[in-house]
């Protein structure tokens, strides 16, 4: 057995492998190292977030590949969006009245469904759906045409590729996710409201009286202040990190994985943080 | 990987650049388009130093380059017409009518006539890179780059790549330069060799003195081009 092979399991048997055994052994080199990597990604995450806005005046370059993005973005969500609203707002109209069984007169039903959807299930759903779909695509996308030089290719032919390829996917996802959020809005609670009428003994008056008598135009403009926020994380992460993939397939399936990981856990920051600064909480 | 290469290109002229693989090529060939910035140094054009332009100064000097990459690096989302039309139809205002004549007549240059509705996926590797040439000479650039234009292909194709390599120098009249391995055929385009070794320029020289030279590092990448890696010795 060779020196390097018994040296190695001797520290196996010790438990001293692997990346834990690392963190233990040299605590503050590994959270210098992880200081380090997150200042990095941040700086270089602002200064892409200021070449997109100098890249605006550039109407010219984006015009076209926007048009093609929002329809890309649309076409490929609608379906899906419609399918999960259905099931979200079924759902929740059930939970919703067993919830509120014996305790609340039926028209509350109305009432929680509106702002249950409007407030939260309709952007979150929207968005969530969004990560998967449409911000692994685009980070897979712009993470091949990197590694195949085609972002190279794009500049030497005097493109801005900050103006051709990022600016016109972050605007469509900040016009297309609020738009994705009233259909599933209005898809998930006209599920909720044909659910309650089956299954419980509420009426169609009594469900929207319930309904109307709590809604404020600021329930369905606060899911949609969320839904930009939403589809700029969305799209800007996304194009983030297919921008800077690098090291071939393996780099393109990192940058695609890392885009959902990423842009889930900052929209749940941001569903928390919209909540605590608009809802007065 | 490069440390203090030194190059000159004269207008007009064709400028072979050989080397190991990984010694810096193709890094040193997007430097001079500036996709790539030195650490150090500057990149000098007409007296200009790219490395210190501005943004939308390079993009507009970009204007008077083409180049063709060692993969072809076509946009896969784009049909032939598209790839090819892409710099005319952003930077001219020419009506359609004429970017299509012209695409055209890029894609005559490059014997791809009828070509025009088919998306990169349809394409075999030296059409592909036949289709990155009429790219490359779409928006009529004074500088030609091109990054290893035969690597992959087989030689006949690499053949029909060399002639017209030669035939747009010849016929667009514009500087050239061509990062390669294939010294042989090379050889007989260019008018000045420079051959990259350990991230300098080793060798600078007309082609006949590239053959003649004593430099040992040279000579064995020489020989072995002509006869085979390793053969150096025997010779």
């Amino acid at each position: 057995m060779g020196g390097a092979e018994a040296n190695q399991l001797k520290g196996k048997a010790q438990g001293t492998s692997g990346p834990l055994s690392h963190i233990a052994m040299n605590p503050i080199s590994f959270i210098g190292k992880e200081v380090i990597k997150f200042s990095f990604h941040l700086g270089r995450m602002v200064k892409l977030l200021w070449e997109i806005l100098k890249a605006v005046p550039d109407f010219r370059t984006y015009s076209k590949p926007l048009a093609k993005q929002m329809l890309v973005i649309g076409n490929r969500s609608l379906t899906i969006i419609f399918f999960i609203s259905i099931l979200a707002g079924m759902t929740v109209s059930v939970q919703t009245a067993y919830n509120l069984k014996s305790y609340a007169p039926l028209y509350f039903l109305g009432s929680t469904m509106e702002k249950t959807i409007l407030l939260e299930f309709g952007p979150l759903l929207a968005a969530f759906i969004l990560v998967g779909r449409v911000g692994a695509t685009i980070a897979a996308e712009l993470g091949t045409m990197r590694v195949t030089e085609q972002i190279d290719a794009l500049e030497s032919l005097a493109f801005n590729p900050v103006s051709y390829l990022i600016l016109p996917r972050v605007v469509a996802g900040m016009i297309m996710v609020p738009v994705l959020t009233i259909f599933a809005n209005a898809v998930g609670i006209t599920a909720g409201w044909l659910t309650c009428i089956a299954k419980t003994n509420v009426t169609t008056h009594q469900f929207f009286y319930g309904f109307k008598s709590v809604y404020q135009t600021f329930d369905l403009s606060f899911g949609l202040i969320k839904a930009v926020f939403f589809g700029l994380t969305i799209t800007f992460v996304s194009c983030y990190e297919g921008y800077y993939a690098r090291q071939g397939a393996e780099g393109v399936g990192r940058a695609a994985t890392n885009s959902v990981v990423i842009a889930s856990i900052i929209i749940l920051i941001l569903d928390y943080f919209w909540a605590s600064a608009l809802l007065g909480f | 990987m490069l440390r203090g290469v030194d190059l000159s290109i004269s207008e007009g002229r064709t400028v072979a650049i050989i080397g190991e693989s990984g010694c810096g090529k193709t890094v040193l060939l997007k430097m001079i388009i500036g996709l790539l910035k030195p650490d150090s140094g500057s990149v000098l054009l007409h007296g200009q130093d790219l490395t210190r332009i501005k943004y939308k100064e390079l993009v507009e000097i970009r204007k008077g380059f083409g180049m063709v990459f060692q993969g072809s690096a076509l946009f896969d989302s784009l049909t032939v017409d598209g790839n090819v039309g892409l710099g005319l139809r952003r930077h001219t205002r020419v009506s359609e009518e004429e970017i299509r004549k012209k695409i055209n007549w890029c894609l005559s240059h490059v014997g791809l006539e009828g070509a025009e509705d088919r998306y990169p996926a349809q394409l075999s590797g030296g059409m592909k890179k036949r289709v990155a040439f009429a790219r490359a000479i779409a928006m009529a650039p004074q500088f030609l780059l091109y990054d290893e234009p035969t690597t992959g292909l087989d030689p006949i194709t690499a053949g029909r790549i060399h002639q017209l390599i030669d035939y747009l120098n010849r016929k667009l009249s514009v500087t050239s330069i061509i990062v390669t391995h294939d010294i042989a055929v090379v050889s007989r385009m260019a008018d000045r060799m420079a051959m990259l070794h350990q991230g300098v320029i080793r060798f600078e020289g007309t082609p006949e003195e590239l053959m003649r030279a004593d430099d040992p590092v040279v000579r064995q990448f020489v020989v072995s081009s002509k006869y085979g890696r390793g053969e150096y010795e025997k010779v």
